[in-house]
């Protein structure tokens, strides 16, 4: 359990991302969450419907190779980005 | 031209490339904007290449280049205006300042920690702090050949119009053949005659080749500009086993440093016996002088260095590190008594101090022993460049090495007693970032 009651904890290092950063970071992957969801609601299929054509295939055909080719370099155990 | 006017398929297929091609310009803009904002710290990004081939250095670093080094460890990169990994200065030397140009490789580089965590920014900040005026500028430039920090001296350092040069090298770095070796940057070769010549067998490579031409130029700007296009080419140099993320393109390093450690017991003899394996070139390059052309070599490269160094009227300290240090009692540490004795008497004959780098950094830590815990980054701490901690710790090995070279008129007086800045006052034995 972490707790703030003594203020934030002091830099671990000249390195660190300062609290801004990860409060943003954490309402951001809340964000991805909601996204995730908005995503799967049947109003999107019909989205998806009438984009389809060779264009859309193009797209999404490059963006999955890209991202398989983008390097995994994070050493961290941290389970969100395991491209 | 529109595309229905052309045949079905063929339309199909020019739409399709057309998708294509906007998830190119997606995944760019993408990447450049994990860069250029805090997602840098936990999404992908492209690692950068900060130079571009050069037909004197072979590879020489950019000015002004950027990006977010990936490798060990993430960390923002910016070399400034002078193409050095240190904060912007200016080419004449301020009235008063005593400059101090800090040569040596990806160590002293050190990619992996923020400029303003490298050892020789820290160490700078104490001795400012302290009252020395004087300037610590980080001339460092990866690659394991210490003829590039020659060359590199004499390129970026003396136009910065240095007082002293700390040149700092892997002993390794002497005995691997290195400096005879021209495929990548300039290296001694022989001549034939028994005698050794400056060699550029690199420029025969296909990127120097076309260094100077249209599609070289093309090349270098967009590897250096698009994260996209330089990501296909980083994964095109990439064996199939790394692309396909096969267990067996595990690195070797990555395996040793997940490797158990031998038992307590064994630990000594262990040691021993690594330090005697090890030393035992380096004894013979130094002392025995042999392999002759090896030998050869080194000698011509300290010779170039003491006679570069006295015509700019520079004084060169060389910090030799990674000369193994064996655990007490083991026959081994008289012979690298020997050894340092025999590099000693060949440095200082040249005019240049040796220093035995791990030695001062292993005072400083508390021993040997502590040495592995200033290296690596989180799994893989043990191993590799320098951490917080280490840089910390080299920092306050290199204040003890500046502080009989700095003359005392650059300590402003009174101000001996000033106190550091709290985050440089961390003891070396603190965590550091995991």
């Amino acid at each position: 359990m972490v707790l703030f009651r003594g203020g934030w904890p002091a830099a671990v290092d000249e390195a660190a991302a300062p609290p801004w950063e990860v409060v943003a970071g954490v309402v951001g992957l809340f964000a991805l969450h909601w996204i995730e969801f908005r995503l799967q609601q049947p109003g999107v299929l019909g989205v998806m419907r009438r984009a389809e054509g060779p264009v859309s295939r193009g797209f999404l055909s490059g963006v999955a190779l890209l991202l398989i080719l983008i390097p995994v370099t994070n050493v961290n155990p941290f389970i969100y980005f395991r491209f | 031209m529109s595309f229905s006017r052309l045949s079905p398929r063929v339309s199909a297929l020019g739409r399709f490339l057309f998708g294509g091609m906007l998830a190119l310009l997606v995944v760019d803009f993408g990447l450049r904007l994990i860069e250029v904002t805090p997602l840098w710290r936990i999404l992908p990004v492209v690692q950068p290449i900060l130079g571009q081939p050069d037909k004197d250095f072979g590879f020489e670093s950019t000015p002004g280049g950027r990006g977010i080094w990936t490798t060990e460890h993430r960390a923002r990169l910016q070399l400034n205006s002078l193409g050095l990994r240190d904060v912007e200065r200016e080419l004449a030397k301020p009235a008063g300042t005593f400059r101090i140009g800090l040569l040596g490789d990806s160590m002293v580089e050190a990619a992996q920690v923020s400029q303003q965590a490298t050892f020789g920014a820290i160490a700078e900040r104490r001795l400012r702090a302290d009252g020395y005026n004087l300037e610590l500028i980080n001339l460092a430039i990866a690659g394991p050949s210490p003829i590039r920090q020659l060359w590199r001296l004499e390129r970026r350092g003396y136009p910065l119009n240095l007082d002293l040069v700390i040149a700092n090298s892997a002993a390794s770095s002497f005995v691997s053949g290195k400096l005879l070796d021209d495929s990548e940057n300039p290296a001694y070769v022989h001549t034939g005659n028994g005698q050794l010549a400056v060699g550029y067998g690199f420029r025969e490579r296909f990127s120097q080749r076309h260094a100077d031409d249209l599609i070289g130029r093309l090349f270098v700007a967009l590897y250096q500009n698009s994260p996209l296009f330089r990501m296909l080419y980083l994964r095109s140099k990439e064996p199939l086993s790394v692309l396909l993320g096969l267990p067996s393109a595990q690195s070797a390093s990555q395996r040793s440093v997940m490797g158990l450690p031998p038992p307590a017991s064994e630990a000594a003899r262990v040691a021993c016996d690594n330090a005697t394996a090890a030393l035992e070139p380096m004894i013979h390059l130094w002392r025995d002088h042999r392999p002759e052309l090896l030998w050869a070599a080194a000698a011509r490269f300290l010779d170039d260095l003491g006679q570069s160094a006295r015509t700019h009227g520079v004084r060169v300290v060389y910090a030799i590190r990674d000369i193994p240090l064996p655990p007490p009692d083991c026959p081994a540490t008289s012979a690298r008594a020997d050894l340092l004795l025999a590099m000693d008497h060949e440095f200082t004959g040249r005019g240049i101090r040796l220093i035995d780098w791990s030695a001062v950094v292993a005072e400083v830590v508390g021993g040997p022993a502590e040495i592995p815990r200033l290296h690596g980054f989180g799994i893989h701490k043990g191993a590799g460049h320098l951490n917080y901690d280490g840089h910390r710790a080299w920092a306050t090995a290199l204040i003890r090495v500046l502080r009989p070279e700095v003359p005392l008129g650059t300590a402003s007086q009174g101000s001996a007693s000033a106190s550091h800045p709290a985050t440089d006052d961390t003891p070396v034995g603190k965590a550091a970032k995991p």
